[in-house]
């Protein structure tokens, strides 16, 4: 066992969740890098759930499961968080953290496209999307939309 | 993604470049939409748009009437849709209790063709890809390559055998997927018949015919009509809202105009990953909403072609 | 950070490509489900294929996860229909056991240890483990064993323990932590916990 570890009270306080959350956040970066303490890890869980009585296990399901993920491909879906850090509020943030305003690029045959200065970003898009998406394939995805404002050279039709 | 794209593209190239003959396609396409709905099988499918990816179990299963099919989610949301001849339900867990509601729609993969899919011919070219195994069984890809820029690219897997399609891929203009569903797991020939859903007291309608319309759509894209003109609500949001929804079969746009109450600036909306495009104008006296899985020529031409009805 | 504060944490690594926080969580949840499933399931094949494919599913779902439901919630409902789709797809009925007794998760084992659960290896295996730290912890000096009963079985905090066993909150930490390694010396000759492991 690497001695480091002996007096390193830390992995067991984080499994108590009495870290801070910088701490805790190292602690997850650390198990990330460290087999061994990862081990630890794993011995103090099983100590944990045997003297709440589950007793039962299958004990090398762990390693059976990530060698089946090594087939799956890696998730980049990284969570979007609002500004203060709270943890992941899903759609709501969706709906206003994605939206990136810019200029568009193709030329389009009536209209031309302007720079935003301060505009709001149309919030019941959301919903639509979802209907829409309903409908053409009853399962819903929120896709991330980029908007630009659009001025229409000419009366509209 | 567009490395195993691109190679399978080069195979085919070498392989079956040329495009069917209309009875061929016709063939395919029929075998393809009838196997979605006639043959019994379950499964799991991934479904992939950009970085996100949803799990979805879905089992289908011939009656008497029809069909009936069963999706279900598989990220703890407990929400199913239910289709049968006579309708489709989504069944959702709310809190302790359930609450059933009508759809408007059922289409969901693996059913993506319509009933008769030959007009598509009109509007999509059919070329046979390469073969490919999916779930473990040997299938061929079907290419549905588009004759206009008004709809995305489309390429079906159909199994071998039974020309079910286990895996779906709507692709752009650079053969690029722009979304993706794929069975991870399927097992044809058997499907559990539906239990009864929960009955209610009385379902609430999800929505009701539009009987005046305050707008016209004069500018469809070739091969494009309205299938659906509903009132409606929607979760979350206040008030009823009318949605349409235009199609070619296989390519769905829709349409949604509330009530302007203050004037409405001209946007346009692109997805990140490129599948959806979306324009919202103001129309006489409506905001008018127009979002769809379509490149921008289709949404563009169907939002300026909407006019207050005189 | 808070125990499912921690969850949220692990789950936002693996959504960003670190597919070792999963193994983390494989860890933390494996028990449980495996207990969850047991009540549900007879065949002892089935049993694994169907928590295997549980926590597969449950990465492959993990975009969809919303933090609003505790991690273990969303786990839970994701083995039960798994399994229910698992048994109802090879024409097997569930174990009849009541849905409540599904639901209540803090029932000790003692229903379940006549039923072997597992392969005669994993079964002895599991028996050891079991034995080991329950003489590990009969084997502790008693405060080191108070405190870690009432961390681990009474899930009390660091601070209601030190109130209750009258010492500063540091000496619950070490106390706990020194009760661990006595334990975990005692595990790692039967689990073999070394640099090998796969993951």
């Amino acid at each position: 066992m690497n001695p480091a570890h002996e007096h390193d009270e830390s992995l067991s306080a984080f499994l108590d969740g009495e870290l801070s959350d910088q701490q805790a956040r190292s602690m997850i970066r650390r198990l990330g890098e460290d087999a061994v303490l990862r081990a630890r890890y794993a011995e103090y869980c099983a100590t944990g759930d045997i003297l709440r009585g589950h007793r039962h296990d299958i004990p090398d399901l762990t390693d059976k499961i990530m060698a089946a993920l090594d087939q799956e491909p890696t998730l980049l879906a990284p969570v979007k968080k609002p500004p203060n850090r709270r943890p992941m509020l899903w759609l709501a943030a969706a709906a206003t953290a994605a939206i990136a305003w810019g200029l568009w690029s193709t030329a389009p045959r009536q209209e031309t496209a302007v720079p935003l200065a301060a505009a709001t970003p149309p919030s019941d898009v959301v919903p639509y999307l979802a209907a829409h998406q309903d409908y053409a394939q009853s399962v819903v995805t929120q896709p991330e939309m980029n908007y630009s404002l659009v001025s229409l050279s000419g009366a509209a039709r | 993604m567009k490395v195993v794209w691109l190679l399978l593209l080069c195979a085919t190239c070498a392989q079956a470049g040329s495009p069917l003959s209309q009875a061929d396609a016709a063939a395919w396409l029929q075998k393809m939409a009838d196997a979605s709905r006639h043959l019994s099988y379950e499964g799991v499918f991934v479904m992939r748009q950009g970085d996100t990816m949803q799990t979805l179990s879905v089992s289908n299963r011939p009656t008497a009437q029809g069909y009936e099919s069963l999706l279900t989610a598989l990220d703890g949301s407990q929400r199913e849709v239910r289709c049968s001849q006579s309708g489709a339900v989504t069944v959702m867990a709310d809190g302790s209790q359930i609450k059933v509601e009508k759809r408007l729609n059922h289409r969901h993969f693996p059913v993506l063709l319509p009933a008769n899919p030959l007009p598509l011919l009109n509007w999509y070219e059919v070329r046979l890809g390469d073969t490919a195994r999916v779930a473990g069984l040997d299938c061929r890809n079907v290419e549905m390559q588009p004759r206009d820029a008004f709809r995305w690219g489309y390429v079906l897997c159909a199994e071998k055998d039974s020309g079910l399609p286990l895996k779906a891929m709507v692709v752009n203009g650079s053969s690029q997927p722009l979304m993706q569903s794929a069975f991870a797991e399927v097992k044809l020939g058997a499907a559990p018949r539906l239990g009864a859903a929960p009955a209610l007291p009385a379902m609430p309608e999800a929505a009701r015919q539009v009987e005046t319309e305050q707008v016209v759509a004069k500018n469809l894209p070739p091969g494009f009509t309205r299938i659906a003109a509903v009132i409606r609500h929607l979760p979350n949001m206040q008030g009823e809202v009318e949605h349409w929804v235009f199609s070619d079969g296989l390519t769905h746009i829709s349409l949604f105009l509330t009530p302007a109450h203050k004037p409405v600036e001209t946007v346009k909306g692109e997805s990140t990953h490129g599948m959806v495009n979306l324009m919202r104008r103001q129309v006489g006296d409506f905001q008018a909403t127009v979002l769809g899985d379509a490149p921008w020529p289709a949404v563009e031409a169907i939002a300026l072609g909407l006019e207050p009805k005189k | 950070m808070s125990d499912r504060e921690i969850d949220l944490q692990l789950v936002e690594r693996v959504r960003e490509g670190d597919k070792r926080a999963f193994g983390l969580l494989v860890e933390k949840y494996r028990r449980k489900i495996i207990r969850l499933l047991s009540r549900m399931v007879r065949d002892p094949d089935d049993l694994e294929d169907i928590a295997q494919d549980t926590f597969i599913k449950a990465y492959r779902a993990l975009p969809q996860f919303r933090g609003d439901a505790a991690f273990y919630t969303w786990l839970y409902r994701i083995a039960v229909n798994t399994a229910k789709n698992h048994l109802v797809s090879r024409g097997k009925a569930m174990r009849t056991v009541s849905e409540q007794a599904v639901n209540d998760d803090d029932e000790p084992d003692e229903r379940l240890v006549a039923q072997e659960i597992g392969t005669p290896e994993t079964e002895l295996l599991s028996k050891q483990v079991a034995i080991a730290v329950n003489e590990a912890v009969d084997a502790l000096p008693e405060e080191l064993r108070q405190a870690i009963t009432l961390r681990e079985m009474e899930g009390m905090s660091y601070e209601e323990i030190a109130e209750y066993m009258a010492c500063p909150i540091g000496t619950v930490r070490s106390r706990i932590f020194r009760a661990r390694e006595a334990i975990a010396s005692k595990l790692r000759p039967i689990l073999g916990t070394s640099k090998d492991k796969r993951w």
